[in-house]
């Protein structure tokens, strides 16, 4: 009986942690290059029921778990629409490829696209980190830029660098860190060149989440955990009840 | 949870910097050489919660959205034959300097629409002085016409049918004109984003030709901005269903005890 009031508990604290997951797939439903991020549950390891009588004998009854918690996050790779936005710096990565970004804490990754000119005339992300192209930054001395669909940046006509496109042997490895930065992880394995890449010229790439998936989500979210407070609700009802007639069950 | 309010809040808030953007957009569509500006947004900081039996898991909770960066697309507006002799448009990607008096702060527009002041000299409709390459430009009082060429030479035609020859408009480029600071008026200031200007004669160094009796229209595309708002409106909805969703479960929490 106080089992379930846990197992109840435990379940209210996963819908509520799956809701701040939503949260924030919602509040970057305009995020250009925003993966949104898939929760997986887990029960509780189940646990043997024996019936044990004045005999000394246990009978099994049965296996029963108590409740369930968040056992993983990740992002999920799939590409999020196309917006065509005429804008010389904005590129959207095709496939599961990213650009590296040099940042003070060292080589990260992103599929933000909104690329703009920093204080020097360097390439850098909507954030402000240097892109980098495959020998390095890259300088923009010039208004005249056109970025081509296989990463070369030309300005005035000349070859000014390339951006360097990478992919990952497990994306959904990677590990969000903000500014829609990216960092590689044992698990992503480290990032490999992608020669073959392609990107659209002029266009973003918007985040991929689906305000409809979402929505259920949250209303499944909403439901379950009401269901798991009727739930602990009834048990304590139960108990109550079992308190003043003096006996449980 | 908490994380929850908070971020749809956070979503709240962008999405509302986005309408605002869009509605500067649209209430400038007619403002001659008006650029139009776009929010950018990025995700913010990622918690890390450590799963119960595999340390080797990734939980990662994150905590809503900001603005990263409010963008202007200097892309050309579409040119407009107006007639008149003091409109002109520049067919490129240069400036005009203008500023207030002869040895004021130089500043920068893309707005042709000129005129002239009590002593003749070419003003914006504000009244900053138009430069050319020896400060403002003053046309004398007997003249009839004014012209003003693709490579910015520009000229009066006086009563007695003599030419006078006025100055030579001059344009500014920049390495990275989206990093100007818009002031209003239309006008633009350097800053250490865009890069300090290369003043060029119009037709030589990328700078563009001029053309007289044309005014550049702003760059806003209504369609875009109109897609624009709808998605950012039905995004702070969408961030205010959350809101209402986080709170009626931390309700369902609170009715635990009765």
């Amino acid at each position: 009986m106080i089992r379930g009031i846990y197992t109840a508990a435990s379940g209210m604290i996963g819908e509520a942690s799956r809701l701040d997951i939503i949260a924030n797939n919602l509040a970057n439903v305009n995020t250009p290059g925003f993966r949104r991020d898939a929760a997986l549950y887990r029960s509780f390891p189940d646990l043997l029921i024996s019936l044990r009588d004045s005999s000394a004998m246990t009978v099994p009854i049965g296996a029963i778990a108590t409740g369930a918690y968040l056992d993983a996050t990740f992002p999920v790779p799939a590409s999020g629409p196309l917006q065509r936005t005429g804008n010389a710096l904005d590129v959207a990565l095709l496939g599961d490829v990213y650009l590296a970004v040099d940042t003070p804490a060292g080589e990260r990754y992103t599929r933000h696209g909104g690329l703009k000119l920093g204080s020097s005339g360097m390439l850098v992300t909507a954030s402000g980190h240097p892109v980098l192209g495959t020998t390095g930054p890259i300088q923009v001395t010039s208004a005249d830029v056109e970025i081509e669909p296989d990463g070369a940046v030309m300005v005035d006509g000349a070859l000014a660098g390339r951006l360097m496109l990478v992919r990952f042997d497990d994306s959904s490895g990677l590990v969000k860190e903000g500014q829609n930065l990216l960092a590689a992880t044992e698990r992503s394995g480290p990032a490999v060149l992608a020669p073959g890449a392609r990107l659209e010229p002029r266009c973003l790439e918007l985040s991929n989440v689906d305000p409809v998936r979402e929505m259920v989500a949250m209303i499944t979210v909403m439901r379950a955990y009401e269901a798991n407070q009727q739930a602990l609700r009834a048990q304590d009802e139960a108990l109550q009840r079992g308190i003043a007639t003096g006996s449980l069950g | 949870m908490i994380r929850a309010l908070w971020s749809a809040a956070s979503g709240m808030g962008a999405q509302q910097l986005a309408v605002d953007t869009i509605s500067n957009n649209i209430a400038n569509v007619n403002t001659p050489g008006f650029k139009t500006s776009r929010v950018d947004f990025q995700d913010v900081f990622y918690a890390f919660l450590r799963p119960v039996d595999d340390p080797d898991d990734l939980i990662q909770v994150g905590h809503g959205v900001v603005p990263a960066a409010v963008r202007r697309a200097m892309t050309a507006g579409n040119l407009e034959s107006t007639g008149n002799e003091l409109d002109l448009a520049v067919e490129g990607k240069g400036f005009f300097r203008v500023s207030y008096g002869a040895t004021g702060l130089v500043e920068y527009t893309r707005s042709g629409a000129f005129g002239l002041d009590h002593s003749g000299r070419l003003v914006t409709a504000d009244g900053r002085y138009l430069l050319g390459a020896g400060g403002p430009l003053t046309v004398p009082s007997g003249a009839v016409a004014i012209n003003v060429g693709p490579d910015g030479r520009v000229t009066a035609r006086l009563e007695n049918g003599s030419i006078s020859n006025i100055g030579q408009l001059q344009l500014a480029l920049f390495p990275n004109p989206a990093g100007l600071e818009a002031r209003g008026e239309n006008v633009y200031r350097a800053t250490t984003s865009s890069g300090q200007p290369a003043v060029h004669s119009p037709m030589t160094g990328g700078a563009g030709r001029l053309a007289q009796g044309f005014l550049e229209r702003s760059n806003v595309q209504l369609i875009d901005e109109i897609v624009g708002l709808i998605s950012a409106q039905r995004a702070y909805e969408l961030n205010s269903k959350v809101v209402q969703s986080a709170d009626e479960m931390l309700g369902i929490a609170n009715n635990l005890r009765r």
